[in-house]
């Protein structure tokens, strides 16, 4: 299935940041969870800082140009702010 | 990485609408949908992330299609595509638009439905003489009286502040934010961030009683 490629590949980035020492989060949610072909793989991606982001927007670059992701942007600080986790039922991918 | 081509996504997504006679992949740029009422959808892909008027016509002199899929997610469309494809008669846009567009009785007009509401909100205001769309993302709006505003709408559930800071990177100006989605929140770390760039950020109620008033 699609979501299990794009979750490796999301994973693998995942673990290039855990030797880099950052704290960034990388959830899946939306219709990708329970339909077999979705138009979209909504994802979202929690940070601390800005220099976090542009790292991890340049990592995530060719998956982007290999699937149709909808990538969600919010700072811990947002993340709770919005319960934005609970709301959506996301899934953690890394 | 084993994966589906845009084509094969749209003939796995649409095999069992029911408002589909058939669907076949002609090539590898070719796409024909056969609506059940008989009216044939052509599809051509492109993968630009920055569309502008020769990039459309390039792509429509290969193949003359009803529809432009754009296989990366968001690209920039500038207003003088926008204004070409309709002149023409001919869409641009992406996965989810082409399942709308089979799903309706004709190819064309066809608008995103955060764009439709947005325009016809705007062009229905009384204070408003004339709607341009300046790309696919920002209207300028012109008033009886009153300054043109350019609005730029962000669609997000939840808008934060980097939606805010990706749009002002990469779109030129705009005197607002829209939240064009009517659900969901604005964080606080946005809305601070808009106020200390001295514009707004409004949700659409807020923006029709904003185009009463002066701007400044």
């Amino acid at each position: 299935m699609e979501i299990e490629t794009v979750s490796q590949e999301l994973k693998k980035i995942g673990n290039s940041f855990l030797t880099e020492n950052n704290n960034i989060e990388c959830y899946i949610f939306g219709s990708a969870l329970y339909k077999n072909c979705p138009n979209d793989f909504d994802i979202l991606i929690i940070y601390d800082n800005v220099e976090q982001l542009k790292l991890i927007k340049s990592k995530i670059k060719h998956i982007i140009n290999l699937f149709p992701l909808h990538l969600n942007y919010f700072t811990f600080l947002e993340e709770k702010e919005l319960n934005f986790i609970k709301q959506q039922n996301a899934t953690r991918i890394f | 990485m084993a994966r589906k081509t845009p084509f094969e996504w749209i003939e796995e997504t649409l095999k069992e609408d029911r408002h589909i006679d058939s669907i076949n992949i002609i090539n590898e740029n070719l796409l024909h949908i056969r609506k059940d009422n008989g009216i044939l959808l052509r599809i051509t892909k492109s993968s630009l992330n920055r569309y502008f008027l020769n990039d459309i016509k390039e792509i429509l002199k290969e193949n003359d299609v009803d529809f432009i899929l754009h296989t990366s997610k968001e690209p920039f469309v500038d207003g003088s595509v926008i204004e070409y494809l309709d002149s023409k008669k001919k869409v641009l846009g992406g996965f989810g638009d082409v399942i709308r567009v089979v799903n309706q009785e004709h190819n064309w007009p066809y608008l995103p439905p955060d764009v439709k509401f947005i325009k016809r909100g705007l062009e229905q205001h009384t204070k408003v003489s004339n709607v341009r769309r300046l790309d696919h993302k920002r209207y300028e709006i012109t008033r009886y009286g009153l300054e043109t505003v350019v609005v730029i709408a962000l669609n997000d559930y939840d808008l934060g502040i980097e939606s805010i800071r990706s749009a002002a990177e990469e779109f030129d100006s705009f005197d607002a934010v829209l939240k064009s989605n009517p659900n969901g929140s604005i964080t606080t770390s946005a809305i601070e961030h808009v106020n200390s760039r001295n514009i707004k950020v409004l949700k659409w109620g807020e923006l029709m009683g904003k185009l009463n008033l002066k701007w400044k």
